[in-house]
């Protein structure tokens, strides 16, 4: 009906067909295995010539009144149902038959007789006689009789009644209570009870107590045979409910409090309680927290004592305490408590453990205090043999010396090294070790491009950082979360000469004279020690001579040589130069003061630096007048340079030459000039509002307030619409350039429209605009009042009005629309009726379409607006939202019904297609009522809605899941010729071709007029569904295949697989919008 | 035989965007769009009633009289639809198309409103509240004209496109009830051939469809075909470019036996008035040889009330016509 031209028929000549390749690529195995299992349900060959989705709600309806004649059918013939009845109970049924006609008895005996009939077969075990009287008595005996008397079972069976029966389990069959011989022959009992023994077949029996014969335990007997237990063998404790403690319990209360206390020794001072506390806090109300300090050193043990509570509320409750400490436990109990690095237990406080804790740590802390002595002393003591020492150890680790640039700075004094590599990867930053190595008594963190250096100014501290530290102290790695060890590299100072052992950092390059008396260094002999010093002094003269002779003679020297003055011919080169850049950045400026209309620039003090800029402002105020006429003419040249490279390029010459342009008399002189020249425009604002619109209202008339364009350009430099003029406004501003009062906008030029009366009277904003707006449209003063006048007021409050509606419905259109209206579609004067018809191009659509913007959301053909939320802003949004909520019913209905759906509906459809078939063997005509769609029952709720790719698509309401079946492409299912000469009519008619789909060669389905929704699928570059061509009941048939999952409200879209056209006129563009969008369809 | 009863004097300035002309239901006054104006014109003083301002800011299209003679629905390229009383202004501006607002039209009572856009959609309002209430977005093109059916508690409102479809709707639901569309010489090289009006008969039966080709037809709405073709000439069709005018004119009987037979009203791109008999087909009037009224210039509106028809060309002539047969 509508989307004409959407897709192109493919020519006839062609050999493809509409889903290239599929038809022949998929006959073979894929749709094999679509029939194989269906034959039996897909077995009504008589389908109809065409199906259509319309049609099927009224076969089903023909189906279900065919529903019913069957079951009379079943009803009244012998049906061979009676073969399903088992064969056992058939032969069981015939016997008793029998066995009641073989007997000469009364069909219904009295109870006498029952009884008589007991007493007389004293073994009849009835159902076993019955079966053997039915082998022995045979058939020919029934054959006799012509047909069975009506047998009432009852008086058959009572027999059995099992009272009268009891298992005997030593012959293992049941017998009759006048049978059972009892155990108790003489019927009294022994004096000396009963004893269970063991006869000589191993059963128990029972006996008198006999003092010969011991009893046994029959269960023992059977415990070697029977040992086997099916009871699983337990490892562990069951769990016992726990016993919530409360008022009433007795006994001593569970622990409510838990320890913390570190795994191993913890050096980490920064573990403060507060962090402790906070970190338990989570699992309840915290009332008592302790810290214990080792009693020798008063240094933290870092276990903690920590006291649950029952929050404020329920005090009451004894159990809470006990659970959050249990809870903490539990927490902990297995994955350990990192806590800033550190390795915690947490244990219940149960009897003494916290004591235990408390000595075995001071026990340690003892110990290795004793350690740390005896380290302190051996180092000592290695410090008296340092080289070797020190070679030693650097021989431990990779030999690792101080970085060139860091020579200097590390000043030859031991190190801990850390290597960036190491701290890149864990994350760890200076200020960590920082932190971790405060207590020692470093003296800089280098932070160097291979690694951290940690300068130490002394040796033997060094050394105790790095063996008390290195491999001990642990960090939070930040990238793997886990506590890391840190390894230090220890670097001891290299020996340049025999005098610079560190001792206590004193020794330095300057101060060699100094340091000498703390040498260890042991001179031979009295001249060697002279010699030694002679050449340090000799050393230090010299730097000095150095210096100074740098400082007093060279640098003077050429920075005289280097004097300006000195070189006169360069100094005037440089001066015309900066001459020639002066007048350039005049002319600027006056071209740009002739588009703005500012006055007070005047008030302006120009900053020292920009001294060349004085002349051209003084130039803009001298010509100001004069310059107004010019300017109109002038006025569309443009600024030779925009104002901020102007402004960049002066801030670039202060730099250069800062000191040649500061601070001449001369500008002093201009600024007080602009000064007083500024006062004085500044008192003439008064009142100018009055005179602004006498101006307007000769300048323009009130019909039209446009100024004209050209003028517009003029005033659009000037100030812009704020209204609270202040003293603030005009105070002088220490830039460089003048800068206008008000910030300029030039927004209005930007506008198409021309200026409005409310753009104008923003414009004029103070006493100099409107002078110079008063000479722009030469007014003079009029002598007469005129009658025009007294609608003036009128006339301005209707522009005012016209203006505020404009901005309201232009402000509107875009909240509604989010995108302005393409301006090609602009109607340029006259409604829209008054234009001439023009065809709108697809792509210029999407500009007052919103739902063509929106992929994947529908727009319902009848929209229905809430009525409660609707209000003055519909915006977009809203809509949509509304949209959303209207859509879900329709959905909702069809999911219900269609949930039951999918395998049970088909399996039921099948039933029900069978009954249909054989109705129709029955029939033997080949009506088409009966032949049904069963292709329906799998279609998945979809709906059409207005697309965004084309006018219509089709939309999932639900989700679908990938390769699951869609839809039907239903239509006319027609021969070729026929559908060449369709195509032919349709394509004048201007409907075009778009929905022939051809199956094979020979048929082609039509769904042009007559056909299912599944032609509002639209052709997608990226598909989500996919045509194939599956045999149904020996016909073709186009099934549409989910490619992908697919979300509820997305739209349905295959490839139309089009052949591709080479006249560029005949290809249809693709609006898909999808990322691989080829932009045609053919 | 249409006769010239008196000529209305329409503003300067609105020449060339003149597009619509309707009299009120009781048929007391005019009203003509102005620009972003409505002239009301008054029949029995035969003079201007009064012209009324609108906050519009762009140019109206066509102005609906409410049933109660008391208000004007303007629907203007601004986006935008505003209801004005004509004694108290403007009541209501409903915003919510997001293309000019091209054809209007109340249904019976009055209490809700039917526009149609550029944006190819058609829009319900309540117009109490200025609520919009449903949005049909059944058209491919712009939807260019509305008529409600007088009949039947105007329940089937009648849409004309430019994607060639007239539809109708059940204005209760706003689903479709029927697309008229696929007649027999429904075809152009362009494929389809726009609607350029649509137009109710008086008994709500049949629908009267001029389409960019200059052909009227008379479509039975209810079973589907085009009962009557008018062509202005035996020649070949024109291809038109502005939506023309058309109207019945019921005429008012003489003998009260028996009703005479409405006429077609039609107006041509060059200033023409037709006049058909609308059962025998027959030609009544032409003024295909006036050259006072309306010369060169498109008719853009025709409005008939009982004998009375106004006609409104584009550079702003407006006439009231009686006819007498």
């Amino acid at each position: 009906m509508s989307g004409y031209h959407r897709r192109s028929y493919p020519r006839p000549p062609s050999s493809s067909h509409r889903p290239h390749g599929s038809a022949p690529n998929h006959q073979g195995p894929p749709y094999q295995e679509e029939r194989e299992p269906s034959r039996s349900r897909y077995n009504n060959d008589g389908q109809g010539s065409f199906q259509e989705t319309r049609y099927s709600g009224e076969r089903e309806s023909i189906g279900h009144r065919y529903q019913q004649p069957p079951s009379r059918v079943y009803k009244d013939q012998k049906h061979p149902d009676s073969g399903r009845v088992p064969y056992a109970a058939r032969s069981i049924r015939r016997a008793i038959d029998e066995h009641a006609n073989t007997r000469p008895q009364p069909f219904f005996p009295t109870r006498d007789s029952r009884y008589s009939q007991g007493n007389s077969s004293p073994t009849a075990h009835v159902p076993l006689k019955i079966a053997k009287s039915v082998s022995s008595a045979g058939k020919p005996v029934r054959s006799l009789h012509s047909r069975p008397a009506p047998i009432i079972r009852y008086s058959e069976v009572t027999n059995l009644t099992a009272k009268y029966h009891y298992f005997d389990p030593v012959s293992k069959k049941l017998i009759h209570k006048d049978e059972m011989s009892t155990w108790n022959q003489k019927g009294k009992y022994p004096i000396t009870g009963f004893v269970t023994i063991l006869d000589s077949e191993q059963h128990p029996m029972i006996q008198a107590r006999n003092p010969e014969i011991k009893s046994i335990d029959p269960r023992k007997l059977t415990s070697p045979t029977a040992s086997i237990s099916h009871r699983k063998l337990r490892n562990n404790l069951t769990n016992v409910a726990r016993i919530v403690y409360d008022k009433y319990s007795v006994g001593p209360p569970p622990p409510c409090a838990i320890i913390v206390s570190p795994t191993s020794i913890i050096n980490n001072t920064m573990i403060q309680d507060i962090s402790i506390k906070n970190y338990f806090k989570k699992f309840g109300v915290i009332s008592h927290f302790e810290s214990f300090n080792d009693p020798n050193s008063a240094l933290p043990l870092h276990i903690y004592l920590i006291k649950y509570t029952a929050p404020n509320g329920k005090l009451s409750n004894l159990d809470i305490p006990v659970k959050s400490a249990y809870q903490a436990v539990k927490e902990f109990k297995e994955k350990g408590c990192f806590i800033m690095g550190s390795n915690f237990n947490v244990a219940l406080n149960k009897e003494k453990l916290l004591e235990d804790i408390k000595t075995t740590l001071v026990e340690e802390n003892i110990k290795k205090a004793k350690q740390l002595s005896a380290v302190a002393i051996s180092t000592e003591k290695k410090d008296r043999a340092p080289i070797a020492k020190n070679q030693k150890i650097t021989m431990e680790r990779p030999k690792r010396s101080i970085p060139y640039d860091l020579a200097r700075a590390v000043n030859n004094k031991p190190c801990l090294f850390v290597s960036r590599v190491f701290m890149a990867l864990h994350g760890f930053r200076t200020e960590d070790f920082k932190y971790k190595l405060r207590r020692y008594r470093y003296s800089k963190f280098l932070d160097h491009i291979t690694g951290l250096y940690i300068v130490f100014g002394d040796l033997l501290e060094c050394k105790k950082c790095f063996e008390l530290e290195s491999g001990k102290m642990t960090l939070v790695s930040r990238s793997r979360r886990i506590p890391i060890e840190i390894r230090f590299v220890l670097i001891p100072p290299v020996d340049q000469l025999p005098t610079r052992f560190g001792g206590f950092g004193k020794s330095t390059n300057l101060s060699p004279s100094t340091s000498s008396a703390s040498h260890v260094k042991v001179y031979k002999t009295k001249d060697e020690l002279i010699n030694a010093t002679v050449k340090y002094i000799l050393k230090d003269l010299k730097s000095i001579l150095d210096t100074d002779i740098r400082k007093r003679l060279i640098g003077p020297t050429v920075f005289d040589t280097l004097n300006p003055t000195n070189f006169p011919e360069l100094m005037s080169k440089k001066e015309s130069k900066e001459r020639a850049k002066q007048n350039a950045i005049e002319t600027a400026a006056v071209e740009q003061k002739k588009l703005r209309e500012s006055t007070n620039q005047d008030f302006d003090i120009f900053n020292l630096y920009g001294g060349y800029t004085r002349k051209a402002i003084k130039k803009r105020r001298t010509s100001e007048l004069s310059d107004i006429s010019e300017s109109i003419s002038l006025k569309k040249k443009k600024l030779a340079r925009p104002m901020a490279h102007l402004l960049n390029e002066d801030i670039g010459s202060k730099e250069n030459t800062p000191t040649l342009e500061s601070a001449t008399p001369f500008d002093e002189f201009d600024n007080d000039h602009d000064l007083l020249s500024s006062t004085s425009s500044s008192e003439a604002e008064d009142g100018f509002i009055d005179d602004k619109q006498k101006v307007l209202t000769n300048e323009s008339p009130v019909t039209t307030p446009e100024t004209p364009q050209d003028d517009s350009l003029l005033f659009s430099s000037s100030k812009p619409p704020k209204v609270d003029v202040t003293a603030d406004l005009y105070k002088p501003s220490a830039t460089e350039f003048p800068e206008t009062v008000y910030k300029e906008d030039l927004s209005i030029l930007k506008l198409s429209t021309p200026l409005s009366i409310v753009d104008l009277q923003n414009m004029v904003r103070d006493d100099e605009d409107l002078f110079l707006l008063k000479e722009l449209v030469a007014y003079k003063e009029p002598n007469t009042v005129n009658a025009a006048d007294e609608c003036l007021e009128y006339a301005i409050w209707k522009l005012r009005e016209w203006k505020k509606n404009d901005t309201l419905i232009k402000e509107n259109q875009l909240k509604l629309n989010e995108v302005p209206f393409a301006p090609a579609l602009k109607i340029k004067n006259g409604p829209f009726k008054a234009e001439n018809i023009r065809k709108v191009p697809d792509r210029l659509k999407n500009c007052y379409l919103p739902h063509r913007r929106k992929l994947h959301q529908p727009l319902n053909t009848v929209n229905q607006h809430n009525t409660e939320s609707v209000d003055k802003e519909n915006s977009p949004e809203k809509l949509s939202k509304r949209e959303d909520t209207v859509k879900p019913e329709p959905s909702e209905s069809v999911v219900a019904q269609e949930i039951s759906s999918s395998r049970d509906n088909r399996a039921s459809n099948r039933r029900f297609q069978q009954n249909i078939e054989a109705q129709r063997a029955a029939i033997g005509t080949e009506s088409e009522l009966l032949s049904l769609n069963q292709l329906n029952k799998r279609k998945k709720p979809v709906t059409f809605a207005r697309s965004a790719i084309h006018n219509w698509g089709l939309y999932a309401l639900e989700p679908i899941a990938a390769r699951e079946m869609i839809i039907e492409y239903v239509g006319e299912s027609i021969r070729q010729p026929v559908a060449e000469m369709r195509e032919r009519r349709y394509l004048k008619s201007g409907i075009g071709s778009s929905y022939l789909f051809r199956v094979d060669e020979n048929n082609v389905i039509d769904a042009t007029k007559k056909g299912g929704i599944a032609r509002f699928i639209n052709h997608c570059c990226d598909p989500s569904c996919t045509a194939k061509i599956i045999k149904v009941g020996g016909k073709r048939r186009i099934v549409i295949y989910a490619l992908r999952d697919i979300a509820a409200n997305e739209e349905l879209t295959y490839d139309y697989k089009f052949e591709r056209e080479l006249d560029a006129e005949e290809r249809l563009p693709c609006y898909c919008g999808s990322v691989n969008c080829k932009g045609f369809l053919n | 035989m249409f006769t010239t009863l008196l000529s209305i004097p329409l503003l300067e300035e609105s020449r060339g965007h003149c597009t619509c002309a309707r009299f009120s239901p009781n048929g007391r006054l005019i009203a003509v769009t102005q620009l972003t104006q409505i002239l009301i014109y008054d029949l029995q003083t035969r003079a201007i009633h009064s012209i009324i301002p609108t906050s519009h800011v762009a140019p109206i299209s066509e102005v609906a009289w409410s049933p109660d003679n008391q208000c004007l629905a303007s629907a203007s390229d601004d986006f935008t639809i505003e209801i004005t009383h004509l004694t108290h202004g403007c009541l209501h501006r409903l915003m919510g198309h997001t293309a000019p607002v091209i054809s209007l039209t109340y249904n019976d009572s009055g209490n809700l409103l039917f526009t149609s856009s550029m944006d190819e959609s058609i829009k319900i309002w309540d117009t109490f509240h200025g609520a919009i209430l449903k949005t049909i977005s059944a058209h491919s093109e712009s939807v260019v004209s509305l008529s409600i059916c007088p009949d039947r508690d105007s329940s089937v409102l009648a849409s004309g496109s430019f994607d060639g479809l007239i539809r109708l709707f059940d204005t209760r639901t706003g689903h479709c009830l029927k697309t008229l569309t696929y007649d027999k010489d429904w075809k152009s090289d362009d494929g389809v051939v726009p609607i350029s009006q649509v137009r109710f008969s008086p008994n709500g039966k049949f629908l009267l469809v001029s389409s960019f080709d200059g052909i009227v037809k008379i479509w039975d709405c209810v079973r589907g075909y085009v009962v009557r073709t008018f062509k202005p000439s035996d020649g070949e069709s024109v291809a038109l470019k502005h939506c023309c005018g058309i109207d019945f004119l019921a005429q008012e009987g003489s003998n009260s036996e028996k009703l005479p037979t409405p006429l077609v009203v039609s107006g041509y791109e060059t200033g023409q008035i037709y006049c058909w008999d609308s059962n025998t087909k027959e030609l009544l009037y032409s003024s295909a040889n006036d050259d006072l009224h309306h010369v060169n210039s498109p008719i853009m509106s025709i409005h008939c009330y009982k004998n009375l028809m106004c006609s409104l060309s584009l550079n702003g002539e407006c006439y009231v016509w009686q006819w007498t047969p």
